[in-house]
Parts: structure tokens; sequence; C-alpha cells
């Protein structure tokens, strides 16, 4: 057992130390990453087309006219709703504009996202137009229809580097460990340093756990690195804090399970160099083009989504993405459910891995 | 009940085995065999390797005597290498029995790689570590304490001590493989094609290597393609050809039934080589 532990933690440092001083691992793993991050970060989309506004209301006599304002232009797209609180949330989330609440035939409620003065504007527009519409037809001159009675919320804002950065994480995992594994697994076997190490009394599984859980170590360090960058540059924060950083490594750590198993995969496949790049891009690329790297999958027509519900990076992206978006925490299905699917993706590609697996 | 006696039988025929086997041993004691007393280091029964439809070895049948060093002689394909990887536990065999220092390799894989230090014809090493750090992976590996400096002194490598594997010459590479197989301590130390690609100063420096841990007492096994180094080195030789063992004997004695066979050499020999020239003229320090 101490022979045992011993093998397993001289291959974890070792295997850390060339990690820490191989250039390409930095290039791939942390660099291309952060550049990604800081294009996407500076890409604005301040510049929405619509403009989402939330109507309740406690009486109904002036509802219609209001109602009806909005909607005749296109530029605004109404939800009713009878619960107010449920207004609430989704305005404090970021998913509306404005919040109007219709309290009686004399005074309006406007609860604006205070992240939006544009909107917000466009939103008392066309309330005072309609004030004044009502005013002369009721004929009165001295005072107005309705009181508007305006507040703001400083509401949360998505971003699109909010959307895009667990995208960036998951693919930046899927490459390091995927090529990584397969190139450094390659090269120790082709140059004899796995022959080497196994005509002595190595164990094959110290090897790899040590191996493994260097590679992932370092693949760890690189993206809280990551994030650090996101959140000194563009203020990014999961939706609970420090709470949805830790979340976020756990989902990391079960995520690059996954992907490292994927490596071994492709390492045990490969007889040559010129074989891993084609046979690691054949699981890489679909998952990055389809799997919600840079725009949201439903995006995509139904029957392409039925097929990146398959992906694990898909699930990786899904499970991040309520993490840091929807403040969702690891208990709760929007989670677990990812995680399942990566648990079983992980036994699935071990399997499969440990009948290829070869030293020689 | 059959299974008992189909064993008594079993039993029957190993001792006949036995009794071929001692006048083979009979035969051979007119050579100057070592410590017959003492069990062999290493004993090969009847081994066999094919790949496929090629036999790479075809029944071969020796013994290697603790304090030796054993030379296996042969030309490109000879089936030395393969004989060698067989016995470190690293090839399948496809038959046949290998004991090492009475140890079944079949039986107790993990405690030969324990007992014996291999340097292989072609090995690389773990990138991007230097030779400190990679001899400390193989003290993990064979779980003792080492002092990497005292070895690379012994290689004469102690001023590449930081220097990463990757950046040694060929020859420099060379002795940090043997320099690994030091890591253990072992009893057995295999050394295939060791000065292959050696300038003459590194070779004549390794051979004093090889005769000082010969002299603390290590069988060593050693394949090469040199003559020199065999005659110079070696206790016993095996001459291989083709997957067989043609011939076993000692240097002197290969030399002495050739030219009892009436052998003469074409050239009278020069009293000196033109490797004497080189190294008179080099002298003999070691080089890179």
């Amino acid at each position: 057992m101490q022979r045992y532990f011993r093998q397993f933690i001289g291959f974890f440092i070792t295997s850390f130390k060339a990690l820490w001083r191989t250039p390409s691992g930095w290039l791939f793993g942390f660099l291309f990453p952060v550049v990604f991050v800081v294009i996407f970060g500076y890409i604005s989309n301040d510049s929405q087309p619509t403009i989402r506004v939330g109507l309740v209301y406690d009486d109904s006599s002036i509802y219609e006219p209001i109602k009806k304002s909005f909607e005749s232009s296109s530029i605004f797209v109404v939800t009713e709703k009878q619960e107010f609180n449920s207004l609430s949330d989704d305005l404090a989330n970021g998913d509306l504009d404005g919040l109007i609440q219709i309290k009686s035939k004399t005074e309006v409620i406007l609860i604006s996202n205070a992240n939006k003065p544009q909107n917000v504007s466009s939103i008392v527009q066309v309330l005072d137009n309609i004030n004044t519409q009502l005013t002369l037809s009721q004929n009165q001159v001295e005072s107005k229809a309705f009181e508007i009675d305006k507040s703001e919320l400083n509401s949360r804002q998505i971003r699109y580097i909010d959307f895009v950065l667990p995208g960036i994480l998951g693919y930046s995992i899927m490459t390091s460990a995927i090529f990584g594994v397969a190139y450094s697994f390659l090269t120790l076997r082709k140059d004899n340093v796995l022959k080497r190490f196994f005509a002595g009394p190595t164990k094959v599984s110290a090897f790899i756990m040590g191996e493994s859980l260097s590679r992932g170590f370092f693949i760890v360090l690189q993206n809280i690195l990551l994030l650090a960058v996101a959140a000194f540059l563009f203020n990014f924060s999961p939706r609970n804090g420090l709470t949805g950083f830790a979340e976020i490594m756990v989902v990391i750590v079960i995520g690059l399970i996954t992907f490292l198993g994927f490596g071994y995969l492709v390492a045990g496949f490969a007889k040559s160099d010129e074989v891993i790049s084609p046979v690691a891009n054949l699981i890489i690329l679909p998952q990055f083009i389809l799997a919600g790297t840079f725009f949201a999958v439903s995006s995509l027509p139904v029957w392409l989504q039925s097929i990146t519900k398959f992906m694990p990076l898909y699930h990786f992206n899904e499970a991040i993405r309520a993490i840091s978006i929807d403040g969702a925490h690891l208990h709760s299905n929007q989670v677990l459910i990812p995680i399942g699917v990566l648990i079983i993706w992980s036994i699935v590609v071990y399997t499969a891995a440990a009948k290829v697996f070869r030293v020689r | 009940m059959p299974k008992i006696t189909k064993n008594k039988v079993s039993i029957k025929n190993s001792t006949v085995k036995d009794k071929k086997d001692n006048t083979i041993v009979k035969n051979q004691l007119s050579l100057p065999v070592k410590s017959s007393n003492s069990r062999p280091m290493i004993q090969v029964k009847n081994l066999k390797k094919n790949y496929g439809k090629t036999v790479a070895v075809d029944d071969l049948s020796f013994d290697v005597f603790k304090g030796e060093i054993f030379g296996i002689l042969g030309p490109n394909g000879a089936g030395k290498t393969t004989t060698l990887e067989i016995i470190e536990t690293i090839l399948e065999k496809t038959s046949g029995q290998v004991l090492v220092d009475g140890l079944d390799i079949d039986i107790y894989p993990q405690q030969v790689k324990n007992i014996i230090g291999i340097q292989l014809q072609t090995s690389g090493f773990y990138p991007k570590l230097n030779l400190i750090e990679s001899l400390n992976l193989f003290s993990d590996i064979y779980n003792v304490r080492i002092d990497a400096m005292a070895i690379l002194e012994t290689v004469n490598l102690v001023e590449k001590a930081k220097s990463y594997v990757d950046s040694l010459s060929g020859g420099q590479k060379q002795r940090f493989s043997i320099a690994t197989t030091l890591v253990s301590d072992p009893d057995l130390i295999f050394l295939d094609e060791p000065t292959t690609g050696l300038d003459p100063q590194a070779r004549r420096n390794l051979w004093d290597m090889i005769k000082h841990l010969k002299a603390k007492g290590k069988t060593i096994v050693m394949t090469t393609h040199y003559m020199d180094e065999a005659q110079e080195l070696c206790d016993r030789l095996a001459i291989m050809d083709q997957g067989k063992i043609i011939e076993t004997s000692t240097p002197n004695q290969f030399i002495a039934e050739l030219l009892d066979r009436g052998f003469t050499k074409p050239q009278p020999t020069l009293l000196a080589s033109l490797e004497d020239v080189f190294l008179d003229l080099t002298g003999s320090h070691w080089r890179d």
C-alpha cells in the first residue's frame, strides 16, 4: 500500500512538473480561452431589438388601452401574468425590462430595469402617450388621467459574456483533456517511456491515477485563473457568488473525469500522431459547434437539438449555466440531471478505454 | 482420480528430463563452470517465442550463474532482444520456463521486476524532467531511497544533473539509461547493447563501470555487436542465430576451438589496432 501510494505521488508530481513546463499546455488551456473571453466580453448586446414589458392589474378599467398601445408596436413584447411576484422575479432576473402594475384608474406603477435606461425611456414614452390620449378622451384639462409612480430595480443583467463563459470553460476543458491525454500518452508509449516504467514494478493504476490527477489539477488551476480573469475584466460572477463558484468547480471536476476518459480512449485507439488529430476532432468539433458553446442550443432546429442532447459537452454547459446564470444549486434537477448524464458517459468511456489501453 | 495419475506421469517425465539435463551439464563440465553448488541466477528452459508464424526464439535453454557477465552475441534479428525482454517480463513468451533467482517469471513477475535492473536498447524518458527528477521518479517506482548525485557520478553525468533528459547527447542518454538500472541496486542487471553509438572513450569507461559492477557481486547479462567488448567483459558467451543458441562457451574456449579446427587468420595480427592509435592520440577521459 505504501509502495502503491509512493508510485502514485511520484507520477502525480512528475507529471505536474512536466505539464507546468510545457508551453503548449498553457497556450491551449489558458491563453486561447482568455483570448476568447476577452473578445466575447467586449461584444456588446445592449442593442436589443425588443423591449420586454410585464403587465399586471388590480383594476381592469384602463388595462386594455395600455396593453393595446404596447402591442401595437413591434418593439415591445408583452408578458401578462396574474401574479405580481412572478413578474417581479422575472424583472429581477433580467428577463423583463419593465414591470407595469395598474393599481387603479388613476394610479400606475412602473418598476424598471435600472441597467437598461434607453428601454425604460421608451416604456415611459408609451405610457405618457396613452396618458395624454386618455386625458383628452376624458376631457380632463388640469390633471392627468393617471399618475405614473416610477421606481427602478437593479436587476440582474445577463450579458453575452455571462452566457459564453461557461461555454468557453467547457470547450477548453474538453480540448485540453482529450488532446493532452492522447498526445502525452502516445508520446510516452512511442518513445518507450512506458515500456521502461512497466519493465519495473510500476502499477498501471498508480500511473494512470497519478497522470490523470495531475492533469486534472492543472486544468482546474487554469480554469480558476480563467474565471479570475473574467471576474477582473468583466465583473463576471456566478449568481450565488462564492457558493456558485464552488459548485461550478464541482461540475468542472466531474466534466474533467468524463473528458479525460475520452482522452484515454483516443490514446488507446491511435497508433500514431497523425491519427490523434482527426479522431479527437471527430469527438470535439461537433460538440464545440452544436452543444452550446457560443449560442443557445434552443436556437437550433429541433432535430439537431435532439442530437445535441446526447453530447456530454451539452450537459456540462447546461449544468454550469444553471449554476452561474440561474443560480441553481447542485441538488436541483437542473444540475443533477446533467451531472448524471456525465457520469453515465464516464462509465461508458472508461469501460471502452480499459479495453483498448496498451502500454506498448 | 485420473488427474492424479496424470500428475504422476508428468512427474516421471520431469525426472527423465532432469536426467537428460544432468548429462548435458556433465558434458559442459569440461568448461569452467562457476559456482556449480549454488543455484543459477537465471534458468531458461525450452523458451519459445512466435510472432504469428515467424519464430523469434526457438527452443532456447541456458543458465546464467551468479556473479558472472553473460554475453549474448548474434547478428541483427537473431532474437537477442526478444530473449532478454522475455526474461525481463516485458514480453510474453509462447512456451517454456524461465526462472530468475529461482522465481518462475510466470508466477512471480512482480518479485522478478523488483530484483532486476533493466537497460533497454531503445528507451525514452519522461519529457521535461531533469536527470535528478527522473532518477527520483525511478526511486519512487522501485520504492527505494537513492543518492541521485552518487548514481550520476558513476556514469559521469554530474554536471548534467539539472539538464532535461531531452537535451542529452546519444552517448549521455545511453549512460543515463544505465544509471536508471542502478536505482534499485539490483543483483541482476540486463544491458541491451549498452555501448552502441558511444565513442571509444565512453565505451572503455563503460567497460570499467561494468567490471566495477561485477566486482560488487552483480550478475550481468548483456548483448553486444562488438566482439572486442565481449572478449574483454564476458565470462561466458552464447552465440545466437535465427532464434537458436549455436553454442555457449567462454571467449577463450571459443577461440581455442576455432584454432583447433585449423583456422588461421589471412593477415598477421598487428600488435596495435587503429583504436589503440585513436585512444593514444585523443586520451581516454570521458567526452561530450
